[in-house]
């Protein structure tokens, strides 16, 4: 089962500055909703921000070819 | 004939200034995510008179997985207006709760 420290720990090695909030609101390994800011995202449009962190999650949680698909995500761009 | 599969998405979005790439369709089962973006498209239709396309990818497995590495984008549903990619469900709703959605899809009304 995922957990959400799983996903947030994945997270902060690729935003090591980043403030992540994962929370898992049906409490099944699927659906999970993450809030992540770090300055990695300034001046990345928001697609380019989420495309960021989908490449971050990698296909690490691709449990029998059903990757983590319903992913409520938020980002936000930090300045420094 | 071997399908040209890239072709047909790059017709399907060129063709169409709405397109809703959804996990099922109206009418029959569908993923959460999907029928929400569904449903908040219904309701800009009914306000701005627009049309929008739908395709269900559940139906069609070539397409399902040449679309995601055509747009650089790992789930679904995938939101195109104006010919562009706009996002996945939780963009859409972002955009819809700021009025972004509205606005962009106001201005296609009109033209």
């Amino acid at each position: 089962m995922v957990t959400n420290d799983e996903i947030k720990n994945q997270l902060l090695e690729s935003f090591p500055d980043a403030q992540i909030e994962v929370d898992n609101p049906r409490g099944d390994d699927v659906h999970f909703k993450i809030e992540i800011s770090s300055s990695q995202f300034v001046g990345l449009s928001r697609i380019n921000q989420h495309k960021l962190v989908y490449k971050a999650l990698g296909n690490k949680f691709n449990k029998c070819g059903q990757s983590l698909h319903a992913i409520e995500l938020r980002t936000k761009a930090r300045e420094e | 004939m071997t399908r040209n599969i890239v072709k047909e998405i790059q017709d399907i979005i060129d063709e169409n200034s709405i397109v809703l790439f959804l996990k099922g369709e109206k009418g029959s089962h569908m993923c959460g995510f999907s029928k929400q973006v569904l449903m908040i498209f219904e309701q800009l239709q009914e306000k701005y008179e627009i049309s929008f396309q739908v395709v269900n990818v559940w139906k069609d497995q070539t397409l399902y997985d040449a679309l995601k590495e055509y747009n650089d984008w790992p789930t679904y549903p995938q939101i195109f207006v104006n010919h562009e990619f706009v996002g996945g469900f939780d963009i859409i709703q972002e955009l819809e709760m700021s009025g972004e959605l509205e606005e962009l899809v106001s201005s296609i009304s009109q033209n």
